[in-house]
């Protein structure tokens, strides 16, 4: 029988999204269905082109984003959005998020759970 | 409100925008194709043996709610249980959402049902026209939360229950296939919108 998994080893927090860079670029892209362009996605996450390219690539590696590169109009565009997998990892990822903040606020010392005034 | 509190209340925030951004995939093919069947099933029985399956009158009424009761349990135990695996973590989001979508054309679709039914049996011709006129506003309101395709069956239940008020006002009666075709295709369409949705979605 295999044994329970410990109560703090989230194992949910995927390595993929828990990167600074990365968490910006799949939280931008799970509220934008229709998905985002490379240039939209560069200013809302504050990222270099080259950055932004290296951490697509993860994620697209890991079949969380897909990446569609077609025209608008005459204008080459590059199209990023989240897959279903991606979509349902990342949603796992933050109730699993939850789950520590969750258990970190029951722990916590009230002294040192207030803001500081 | 403590730095932990307001983490929390952003993780819900945040949740929730992704909620509201995601396909809903809760709907089976199988179980919506299912209730098209049905419909047929139910409008051959009334045209075969109408005396025994209230092809008119109150009769008709009940018979028909009691098909979109059957429908509406086949449909939301198979959505449940599909939300909950395919959600994962937003599944409750998702149903609540999906809830919230629907309750508000459920409970006018009652009303009027009730209304007409107790207070106004001489006017039950119009209730087939307006039922597929309110299928029709929620497959207009779920077009972002549904395949964009469904767009094309929430079109279908519009016209049908354009049609289907024309045909019934001049009869001045409701026939079984005012609802049988109606619904069986509609419901088939659906199915098909779906089922081609997850298959294009299973693709890499």
């Amino acid at each position: 029988m295999p044994s329970p998994e410990p109560p703090y080893a989230y194992a949910g927090l995927d390595r993929v999204f828990h990167e600074r860079a990365r968490l910006g670029i799949v939280s931008s892209l799970a509220v934008h269905a229709e998905g985002l362009g490379f240039s939209e996605l560069k200013t809302l996450c504050g990222l270099t082109d080259g950055n932004l390219n290296r951490h697509l690539a993860v994620l697209e590696e890991a079949g969380f984003v897909a990446i569609d590169k077609g025209y608008e109009g005459k204008r080459p565009l590059t199209r990023c959005r989240l897959t279903e997998q991606g979509r349902a990892r990342f949603a796992e990822y933050l109730a699993v998020l939850e789950e520590v903040v969750r258990k970190a606020a029951g722990t916590a010392q009230p002294n040192l759970r207030e803001t500081p005034a | 409100m403590t730095d932990l509190d307001q983490a929390l209340a952003q993780l819900a925030f945040i949740q929730g925008r992704v909620a509201a951004s995601t396909r809903f995939r809760g709907l089976a093919p199988s179980a919506v194709a299912l209730t098209g069947v049905l419909a047929l099933v139910l409008a051959t029985a009334q045209s075969v043996a109408p005396d025994s399956w209230g092809a008119s009158g109150l009769g008709f009424v009940w018979a028909w709610v009691g098909l979109a009761a059957v429908a509406s349990g086949v449909i939301a135990v198979e959505a449940l249980d599909r939300a909950r695996r395919l959600h994962g973590g937003l599944a409750d989001l998702m149903i609540a959402g999906t809830l919230r979508l629907l309750l508000p054309f459920g409970a006018a679709g009652a009303v009027i049902t009730l209304v007409i039914a107790r207070a106004a049996p001489d006017a039950i011709w119009i209730l087939p026209g307006l039922w597929q006129l309110l299928v029709a506003l929620i497959g207009f309101t779920a077009v972002s939360t549904l395949p964009p395709a469904i767009l094309w069956a929430a079109a279908w239940y519009f016209g049908c229950g354009t049609v289907t008020l024309l045909l019934a006002a001049q009869a001045g009666a409701p026939g079984p296939w005012l609802m049988g075709l109606p619904f069986g295709i509609g419901q088939l369409l659906v199915a098909f919108i779906l089922h081609h949705a997850a298959r294009a979605d299973a693709q890499p």
